[in-house]
């Protein structure tokens, strides 16, 4: 009896490890190796086209890459950049949601219609938007300038005055309907019995939404906040499509910096160093998400 | 034991299925990766897609061609030379010879050009864009220069004569733009083509961006030499002076060649140094581009004519399982035969052209052509790219941007191992 027992155990225990072995290696190669291979190199003098260097150079990288003149405006347009596309995504999105959870002629129309932007690639909604904001022909400017908003065309994106806005705004542009979805879910969860409680308590619209809607949005709102905070401090492609980082460094973000280091200069070791810087960053994100959750979790569980 | 070994092989099983199990991406040495980038559906690749097919039936490979656009060739070669997986064949840009054979990844093929039949009607400037450290390390496939586009009607129309020198073109001022509502010159202001047209510009003043050095290496000596950084100064300020003098749009500050090109073939700017592939615009813009004419690029009164030469090669990988017939299918692209049916009117070959004005009057100024020094240019570019921005954007004194790029030029060669003593 026992062994039979023990010999289930050590299947189970085969079948497990069976099971894992490629989510394991799935983190091992894909994720783990380029890790600590980015960590190790944060430290080395590795350059991809000059042989002539290498070797063991403590924090050497670290101290190039900070004392590069463009790392701390890239820092400040990389939160500008961040906190400004979160911001503008959350209110946005909230308040499409709110309006599609109205009831209404034409709401599956409305919400499909709303998910468009995020269904557009990147590349795509990066480049039609350049083009239309084009101050020489872009149908943007052509609006602006005929209904007579303004005398002149505006450069959005080749003046440094509006280029990080510009970006900002686009971003918000395509990436508001994943609030509106992930919303619109949670406030179909919400009880309707909750705002009636709260209508017979003499609660008007403006207080049932800060009373019953909200908190019960917290969660979600947590979560897809922090999400995002991560999504958008770490990405490329639009601001690589829209500006290239440009006019002149003015929305050159930390993502943007370390394209430059790697694939321009070559300079690995230095790639390496300011991606570890943006590691250990957005490691903290997640370490503030984490509380966060817990404290939250904490009381709604009571 | 024999439970052991199956529980390993299964692992080793899913381990090879979640990694590709790939080597190199050509293992089979009957299989040639290309690497291409061109339009597809255009001209170009209706055209060669059979040739190339032919070849391959005829030698008894298989050709895998793979499209990209050239930045993700260059960033795909790049990483695919760290990770020693690379193709055999692989179309470029004349920016990327020094870059890539510091990593030690193109084949030398100066055997087979000696040997190459057409090897005669390719110019030496073209020859010794793609030679470094005395080796042939590439083929041309295509070849152009820059040449200063002209709309007649709109400069007829504000009785504008086509300048020559750039006095003349900033004695124009906004006088094509009062008369047309079309912008009189063009820059670029942002992108790959701005590093081109300036160093246009510093050759006419006879400067290079980096001077191979007696004892090897190369170096930037404007900062040496008062006479260079006078002349260096000389080109910035001509910038500065297309703006202020109100020749060039000032958006195109900061304008990329998308917007440059567009704005030429649609009118908005009635001349502009850009290069033959404006002849496709003749059929999207016919109603625009029926009147342009071809010039030398305007030119300083006390400097010479220059323009930018784009000879294109096509690298065989070092590391190709197929060298020969890789590099063979490499000389296929230059030969005559396909230069003929698919790049007749920017041919690398003295004896392909057509009598259009693409073809004609683009191959008369490449007497004239420069190209870059085989230094890494990733970092050299930028450092351009940032020094036109202190003068166009952030109005800087052309002196202290030509003095700051010459550093920067010098700490990129530094960097990249390029410099003199490296």
């Amino acid at each position: 009896m026992r062994v039979g027992a023990d010999s289930r155990k050590t299947t189970n225990r085969r079948f497990v490890i069976l099971a894992l072995s490629p989510a394991l290696l799935f983190l091992a190669v894909l994720i783990g190796y380029p890790l600590v291979t980015v960590l190790t190199d944060a430290f080395q003098d590795a350059h991809l086209v000059n042989p002539g260097v290498g070797g063991f150079v403590g924090l050497d990288n670290f101290h190039k890459v900070v004392s590069d003149p463009h790392f701390f405006p890239a820092v400040s347009n990389t939160l500008v950049w961040t906190i400004g596309s979160v911001i503008g995504e959350f209110v946005v999105g909230l308040s499409a949601a709110l309006l599609l959870n109205r009831k209404m002629r034409g709401q599956g129309l409305f919400r499909v219609a709303t998910f468009i932007p995020w269904l557009v690639p990147i590349v795509v909604a990066g480049m039609t938007w350049e083009w239309m904001l084009n101050p020489d022909f872009g149908i943007i400017n052509s609006l602006l300038t005929s209904t007579g908003l303004v005398d002149s065309p505006i450069n959005f994106l080749g003046d440094k005055e509006w280029a990080m806005s510009t970006v900002i705004f686009v971003n918000v542009w395509r990436s508001f309907p994943y609030y509106t979805i992930s919303f619109l879910a949670a406030m179909q969860a919400i009880p309707d019995e909750l705002f009636e409680a709260a209508a017979l308590d003499g609660a008007n619209a403006w207080r049932r939404f800060w009373s019953v809607t909200m908190p019960q949005l917290r969660s979600v709102s947590l979560i897809i906040v922090f999400i995002h905070l991560i999504w958008t401090a770490v990405n490329f492609d639009f601001i690589w499509v829209m500006t290239q980082g440009g006019p002149n460094y003015a929305t050159m973000t930390l993502p943007i910096l370390i394209y430059r280091y790697s694939l321009q200069q070559f300079d690995v070791g230095a790639a390496s160093a300011l991606s570890t810087i943006m590691f250990l960053g957005t490691s903290l994100i997640f370490v503030v998400y984490y509380r966060y959750r817990r404290r939250l979790s904490d009381e709604i569980v009571g | 034991m024999k439970k052991k070994l199956a529980f390993v092989a299964s692992v080793g099983v899913v381990a090879l299925a979640l990694t590709g199990c790939s080597g190199s991406s050509s293992a089979d040495p009957k299989t040639i990766e290309l690497w291409t980038s061109w339009s597809e559906g255009e001209a170009t690749a209706e055209t060669l897609d059979p040739l190339i097919q032919a070849w391959a039936d005829d030698k008894g490979y298989t050709v895998n061609q793979t499209n990209f656009t050239y930045d993700q060739i260059h960033e795909k070669l790049i990483a695919s030379a760290a990770g020693g997986n690379l193709p055999d064949v692989v179309w470029g840009l004349p920016e990327y010879v020094g870059e890539f054979s510091k990593l030690g990844i193109l084949a030398d093929v100066s055997d087979a050009w000696d040997s190459w039949g057409d090897a005669d009607q390719v110019s030496d400037a073209v020859k010794s864009s793609m030679t470094v450290d005395g080796q042939v390390v590439g083929f041309p496939y295509e070849t152009t220069a820059r040449a200063y586009l002209v709309h007649d009607d709109l400069l007829a129309a504000a009785n504008v004569q086509v300048p020559t020198t750039w006095d003349d073109v900033l004695a124009v001022g906004s006088k094509v733009q009062d008369a047309t509502d079309s912008s009189f010159y063009g820059l670029t202001g942002a992108g790959v083509r701005e590093p081109q047209e300036l160093l246009v510009y510093l050759a006419q003043q006879g400067l290079s961006i980096a001077e191979e050095q007696d004892g090897g290496g190369f170096a930037n000596t404007w900062n040496d030499n008062p006479d260079e950084l006078a002349k260096a100064t000389e080109v910035f300020e001509f910038y500065q002076d297309l703006l202020a003098s109100g020749s060039v749009n000032e958006n195109s500050a900061t304008y990329g060649w998308e917007d440059t090109d567009e704005n030429f073939a649609t009118g908005l700017t009635a001349s502009f140094v850009t290069g033959n592939w404006m002849a496709e615009r003749e059929t999207t813009n016919a109603d625009t581009m029926g009147d342009v004419s071809v010039h030398p690029i305007p030119y300083p009164t006390d400097g010479e004519p220059a323009t930018y030469i784009e000879s294109k090669p096509i690298f065989t990988m070092a590391n190709s399982d197929s060298l020969e017939a890789s590099t063979e299918l490499a000389q296929q692209f230059a030969s005559e035969e396909w230069q003929t049916a698919a790049f007749a009117d920017r041919s690398s070959l003295s004896s392909v052209s057509t009598d259009s004005k693409w073809s004609k009057d683009f191959a008369a100024l490449l007497d004239t052509g420069v190209t870059y020094p085989p230094i890494s240019l990733g970092e050299v570019t930028q450092d351009m790219i940032d020094a036109l921005a202190m003068v166009l954007q952030d109005d800087q004194s052309p002196e202290d941007a030509a003095i700051w790029l010459g550093d920067a030029i010098n700490e990129a060669l530094e960097t990249s191992g390029d410099a003199a003593g490296s």
